[in-house]
């Protein structure tokens, strides 16, 4: 792992144990490679008792890299039951993806599933959950999420259907179909 | 050259049971999504009202009776009587009357002497009526008027989709009246390809019309589950998105160029400098001119003020040319929009947590002007919302703009269908802040 990698998360880890973010816990970090930590969501909300263990991957690059983070699920841990959360721990969203940077860092990733978790209103699986999990591949970075509201810009010479589900494909104009 | 006349696949063309209300549906712009033996079980529905039958004056245009007619008929072409009829008329040669019998066309001829090919059907409160051919009345180029089909050179483009867009936006106007005037040459096209027979996008074979029916002969999803442009499994779909989604490129962030980079402002540490009070955001270090590694000695900062290592915020701009704190493009990037209001109805707007907040993101003045690549075309959608008006009032596409509200006489359709119809007269009701949703917000991806 590159110097840059490491000192990074050694200067994170050093915050974490010293001055962790409430409901955050940071459960195992052997290594620079993969950490488990358990999150809480605080206050009122649909998770209320319930406590979701998180798992951070890191390779050579980060922070210029995102980490690679699930929910376990296991026999002792399941993710929590929210749209943007798959049953095998997979996480939509958008700093996890094409919205990283290096400036967010293990407990700025866990404040905002904590938020993300805490602002729910329904407790569902996303649409499509069980054909993503099927065909998921192991490393969600691999993944790539529709993300709400995307508009698609293709050109109808690339694509003719406009009602797949679970992506709604809406026209908008002849170029932007909006998905959803 | 071998055609299956009679297997399920066909069928949405040629009964008038309920899966064809799955083609005529302007919520379902495709119903091929939906599994063969789906189809099949539907048809088999005697009992179900025919609801546009009845529209026929003569029985022996009677559609369910296309593929009983077409099993004795040698004409490879015969069970696709109407694209057949299309054929002809593309070809300026007259088709056979037994033919024409056996189809609900009506021939009138237009007055630039050019084949025309009518259709109707609807209920009775609710009819269509597609002119093919006749008089060209979108201003399309010559050489691709109708009637100039099967003449057209192998290597020339063929039509898209959005040509029928435009077209139904120019003809319909505010009032979208009941009648469209489609290019035969497009009509038939785009019905080919519904078929498989012809790709649209000319990437297999190379005759851009009728000719040989060019895999017709398997016809029939392949073992990739894929048909021509169409998705038959669940597996072909994440692929065709994962693909389309890859190809579009608008969610990637842009990498700086070399050049940018190199222009950065660089400053070396030295004692007494205002840097020092001051954190690389990458690295989370304070800067220091007692730094051992000499890239830490260097501090570039970018355009909108933050200060980064140089050998911090270089790999960072390969792969994204914006600043980690505050997401100022150096390049423009897919998603440089501020995030319209109310676009943020969930809790990904606080998924953001250091710094990069809403207000935040939107850019500084002069990297917005002189967008170009997926940026501006991104950037063009707003306005072409805006321009087009109405047209997006028939977010439904092509065939909703043809068929219309037939959706009313759907006694049936499948749940997901019924879902998406839900969704999208929600959306088609009026709600203007959603239609005028500019990418970028926080709802998209960055």
């Amino acid at each position: 792992m590159s110097s840059i990698s490491v000192r990074r998360l050694q200067k994170e880890l050093r915050e974490i144990n010293k001055d962790c973010p409430q409901g955050i816990k940071l459960v195992k970090a052997d290594d620079f490679e993969t950490w488990y930590l358990t999150l809480e969501v605080l206050g009122e909300s649909l998770y209320k008792g319930e406590t979701f263990m998180l798992k951070f991957r890191f390779d050579a690059q980060y922070p210029i890299s995102s980490p690679s983070v699930t929910f376990v699920a296991d026999d002792k841990h399941q993710p929590p039951l929210h749209s943007h959360v798959y049953s095998n721990g997979h996480i939509c969203a958008n700093i996890l993806g094409d919205g990283w940077s290096p400036v967010l860092s293990v407990s700025a990733v866990c404040i905002s599933l904590q938020s993300m978790l805490a602002s729910s209103r329904k407790k569902e699986r996303p649409e499509g959950n069980d054909r993503y999990v099927q065909y998921a591949p192991d490393d969600p970075k691999k993944s790539r999420f529709v993300y709400e509201g995307m508009h698609l810009i293709l050109d109808f010479q690339e694509l003719y259907f406009a009602d797949l589900t679970p992506y709604t494909v809406h026209f908008l104009d002849d170029r932007i179909w909006e998905v959803s | 050259m071998q055609i299956p006349t009679s297997t399920s696949s066909y069928k949405p063309f040629y009964t008038n049971q309920p899966t064809n209300t799955a083609f005529l549906n302007p919520d379902a712009t495709c119903l091929h999504h939906l599994p063969s033996s789906h189809l099949a079980a539907m048809s088999t529905h005697s009992s179900e009202p025919m609801w546009y039958c009845h529209e026929l004056e003569n029985p022996a245009d009677d559609p369910r009776n296309f593929h009983n007619v077409a099993q004795d008929f040698d004409d490879p072409f015969g069970p696709f009587n109407l694209l057949a009829g299309i054929n002809d008329l593309l070809r300026d040669s007259p088709s056979s009357p037994d033919r024409q019998g056996s189809t609900s066309q009506q021939r009138t001829p237009s007055p630039t002497n050019r084949r025309e090919f009518r259709f109707e059907f609807g209920t009775p409160n609710s009819r269509r009526q597609v002119i093919i051919g006749g008089p060209n009345t979108l201003g399309r180029r010559e050489g691709s008027q109708p009637g100039s089909g099967s003449n057209e050179s192998p290597g020339s483009s063929p039509p898209r989709l959005s040509d029928f867009l435009r077209a139904n936006s120019e003809a319909t106007g505010a009032s979208q009246p009941r009648d469209m005037n489609i290019p035969g040459q497009l009509m038939a096209q785009y019905l080919m390809a519904l078929l498989g027979g012809v790709p649209l996008g000319g990437q297999r074979g190379a005759s851009p019309f009728f000719g040989p029916f060019p895999g017709m002969g398997e016809m029939g999803p392949g073992s990739d589950g894929r048909w021509g442009d169409y998705v038959f499994t669940q597996e072909a779909l994440d692929q065709l998105m994962t693909q389309l989604m890859e190809g579009s490129n608008s969610t990637r962030p842009v990498p700086a160029s070399e050049e940018i980079m190199e222009e950065l402002p660089r400053e070396v540490l030295e004692e007494g400098s205002a840097l020092l009070e001051k954190d690389c955001a990458v690295c989370k270090e304070q800067f220091s001119a007692k730094a051992e590694e000499p890239d830490e000695q260097v501090v570039v900062t970018l355009p909108c003020t933050h200060p980064f290592h140089e050998g911090c915020i270089m790999p960072w701009l390969k792969s994204s040319g914006t600043c980690p704190v505050c997401r100022y493009a150096l390049v423009p990037q897919p998603n440089s929009h501020s995030p319209p209001p109310g676009s943020s109805s969930n809790g990904r707007r606080s998924t953001d947590s250091n710094g990069a907040s809403g207000s935040s993101r939107s850019q500084p003045g002069a990297s917005s002007d002189g967008l170009s690549g997926t940026s501006s075309r991104n950037n063009r959608s707003p306005d072409r919302n805006a321009s087009s008006g109405n047209n997006t009032s028939s977010s439904g596409g092509f065939f909703s703009a043809i068929f219309g509200n037939l959706s009313g006489s759907n006694g049936r359709s499948s749940p997901a269908r019924d879902r998406q119809q839900t969704r999208r007269t929600s959306r088609g009701s009026g709600n203007s802040s959603d239609r005028n949703h500019i990418p970028g917000g926080w709802g998209d991806p960055f």
